[in-house]
């Protein structure tokens, strides 16, 4: 009976001791783990509405959630855009795209917020084509010599700009599927497209 | 050849060796080879011969590098590797497909196991499975016949946005996209025929294995049950050439008549499998791969028994 | 002090965690499609390794023999967690690419291995080498395999491409690419090591 309160009481002291040391770090880290989080939504929150369009961005919530947001142009309470979420399961994960539209369905710009796709086949909705090579990055920093950085975004999502998000299909006038890739793609085009119809066909609500 | 051949009793010693058998299989294969190329055109030819002559250099190398005699190459496994890989390939791969493809069945497929005799799957379709995962685009490029007005890309006929309907004739005679040596069927008829005849194989696997698809095709057919269209899905794919030249490869199939019904069965069941569920259009590849690693179990519990044993 | 040397050196070479002694390699197998991910899971594993293998050693007196599974997996996870949120807070990027696999470093074999079988008999200091050296030895082999899986299959290096016009091999950067290049690296090594001892 005593070596087992002995053993509980040491099990109990490496405990106490272990959980008071992650309270501490998690105290440490808490700021600073949420402020990643909303800086990643926040970058893309601007990056799928251009300012052009709409500078204030005010989320609308249904009981707690942010459902959507609603991009406003300065002090004008006209609704200019709006930027949703778009959730579908792909080949192997589900695709998370954030998608800013304008009011008349014409999407300003999609970034892919998390997937988890093939390497080299569907994950290929997020692949940038670049010509920086293994070799060109050693030239330059033994050379010293800087190249300016072209802004480029992924191909794949970079075709949706411009077009209307209730007439997005795969075909050769319209959106690219990648080749062999046609699941992935399938799922981020018809997530954009149901999504947002329901959001514009909700509009005057 | 003093090599230790492992079959179910009774043994008796014939004349057939390992290198008999191997170069009748690549006899009956010349026929289809010749329908590939007439069908492809010249392009065809290419790829069959960079596959050949991959595996014969790999395996030559192989031998080296292991301390055999390299001219055991001429056996005429290795040639029989290549020329069943380049079958598998699509007619217009550029010619680093069947290159990689040859070392990686040869390297992969049988070499690491240690050579003839000991390798676990058939080398050939190692070779092909990995270039499938690797380069699916490649692989699932297709070129029409040559006597079509559109050269390239058109979807084979088990791919389940094809356009173009296909008829029976068309799919017998081999007048569609496919693999090099899968389209023309009548050529691998005369194969298989002349292989039976020599009784290089039985009817067993091919029997077992066509049957099988044809069934569960016909049961859980596209148009509702017992409406499946059987005889397309025999027809179209590659089932007639895995069915007769790459189930039946000796190494790797079972030693039993049983066994052999079993390994069949088993292949059919999982080609019609992928064909109607899965993502890939063809399963041929991998159902026969998938049943190669059963043959072990198939094999011990198909033991046959010894003449006059009662059981206890 | 040659013992020391050994204590470190061996996890590197003649009792590599992951070629020679095979553990752990579930988080091989799964983080080493990349460079970068092979890095990060690398320093992260040695991390925990190190602080377990120090606290450990340090209450081997202090535990008793028949709780010490219980009070190890507990120190492990302590800073298993430590590194997830550290990760969280300052490496967002890789801390989604490595994503389960951080909080698994809990169960990795080796850690507990090293554990049971080191720090738990053996004093700090050698507990502390003995944890170098197997946490830089699961580094290496980390990015020996996310090296090749890498460059066959994406053709990059540290997410820059390597050359112009090579068509990546899809297979390496798939899970059996990850199984192919462990078996045939341990073929190989097991081959040498025979050649070796045999002359």
């Amino acid at each position: 009976m005593k070596i087992i309160l002995k053993f509980a009481f040491i099990l109990f002291l490496v405990n106490l001791i272990a959980a008071s040391i992650l309270a501490v770090t998690y105290n440490f880290t808490k700021s600073r783990i949420e402020k990643q989080e909303n800086l990643i939504k926040e970058e893309a929150l601007k990056q799928v509405m251009p300012e052009k369009i709409g500078d204030r961005i005010e989320p609308v919530k249904k009981d707690g959630i942010i459902k959507y947001w609603k991009a406003f142009k300065g002090d004008n309470k006209q609704v200019q855009g709006y930027i949703y979420i778009a959730k579908k399961y792909g080949y192997s994960s589900v695709i998370e795209t954030m998608v800013g539209i304008k009011k008349d369905g014409t999407i300003t710009g999609v970034r892919v917020l998390s997937q988890n796709e093939t390497p080299g086949l569907g994950a290929k909705i997020i692949e940038i084509l670049s010509d920086k090579t293994l070799f060109s990055s050693l030239k330059q920093i033994f050379t010293k010599e800087r190249r300016p950085e072209k802004a480029i975004s992924p191909y794949f999502t970079e075709q949706f700009t411009n077009r209307n998000v209730k007439e997005l299909e795969l075909s050769m006038g319209g959106i690219h599927a990648i080749t062999g890739a046609t699941i992935s793609s399938m799922a981020v085009l018809n997530s954009i497209k149901s999504d947002g119809s329901k959001i514009l066909d909700n509009q005057n609500e | 050849m003093n090599k230790l051949t492992v079959s179910p009793s009774p043994h008796i010693k014939s004349s057939q060796t390992t290198k008999k058998i191997m170069w009748t299989v690549v006899i009956a294969l010349i026929p289809v080879g010749m329908a590939g190329v007439y069908i492809f055109g010249i392009s065809s030819l290419n790829v069959m011969v960079f596959s050949v002559l991959s595996c014969i250099f790999t395996e030559a190398l192989f031998l080296k590098f292991r301390n055999r005699d390299p001219r055991a190459v001429l056996d005429g496994s290795a040639i029989l590797t290549g020329l069943l890989l380049a079958y598998n390939l699509p007619p217009s791969t550029p010619f680093w497909i069947p290159v990689i493809g040859g070392a990686v069945s040869i390297i992969l497929g049988k070499q690491i196991f240690g050579g003839l005799g000991q390798n676990i799957f058939n080398p050939a379709l190692v070779g092909r499975a990995f270039l499938q995962i690797s380069w699916p685009v490649y692989m699932t490029t297709w070129k029409n016949p040559r006597w079509w007005p559109d050269a390239i890309s058109s979807a084979t006929p088990l791919a389940k946005e094809a356009g173009p309907h296909f008829t029976y004739m068309d799919l017998f005679l081999g007048n569609r996209a496919g693999c090099i040596g899968e389209v023309c069927v009548i050529a691998l008829i005369i194969g298989a025929l002349f292989l039976l005849v020599t009784k290089i194989i039985s009817l067993h696997i091919p029997l077992s294995f066509i049957g099988t698809v044809g069934i569960i095709t016909w049961i859980f057919g596209k148009d509702g049950f017992f409406k499946g269209d059987f005889i397309f899905n025999i027809l179209a794919g590659g089932i007639i050439l895995g069915a007769f030249f790459m189930a039946t490869d000796y190494v790797t199939s079972p030693l039993t008549k049983k066994g052999k019904i079993i390994f069949g069965i088993g292949c059919g069941v999982l080609t019609a499998i992928i064909r109607l569920r899965g993502s890939y259009p063809e399963g041929v590849c991998y159902s026969i791969l998938f049943m190669n690693a059963a043959v072990p179990i198939i094999d011990r519990f198909t033991k046959t028994k010894k003449y006059g044993l009662i059981k206890k | 002090m040659k013992k020391l040397l050994k204590e470190f050196f061996k996890g590197i070479g003649s009792e590599n965690p992951t070629f020679r002694l095979v553990l752990g390699l579930c988080p091989t197998l799964a983080v080493s499609t990349s460079v970068i991910n092979g890095l990060g899971m690398g320093v992260a594993a040695t991390f925990v390794l190190l602080g377990s293998n120090i606290i450990i050693s340090l209450l081997r007196k202090f535990i008793p023999d028949q709780i010490r599974i219980p009070c190890f997996i507990m120190i492990i996870a302590t800073f298993v967690t430590i590194v997830e949120l550290t990760m969280k807070a300052y490496a967002p990027e890789l801390s989604k690419a490595l994503g389960i696999f951080v909080p698994l470093i809990v169960v990795n074999c080796i850690v507990l291995g090293r554990a049971e079988a080191f720090a738990c008999k053996q004093g700090v200091f050698s507990s502390m080498l003995d944890a170098l050296g197997m946490g830089i030895g699961f580094t290496l082999a980390l990015l020996l395999i996310s090296g090749i899986r890498e460059m066959l299959g994406n053709g990059t290096l540290f997410g820059l491409l390597i050359a112009k016009g090579f068509e990546p091999v899809l297979y390496m950067v798939l899970a059996p690419g990850a199984l192919l290049v462990i078996g045939l690296l341990i073929g190989g090594i097991n081959f040498l090591a025979r050649r070796r001892s045999a002359t």
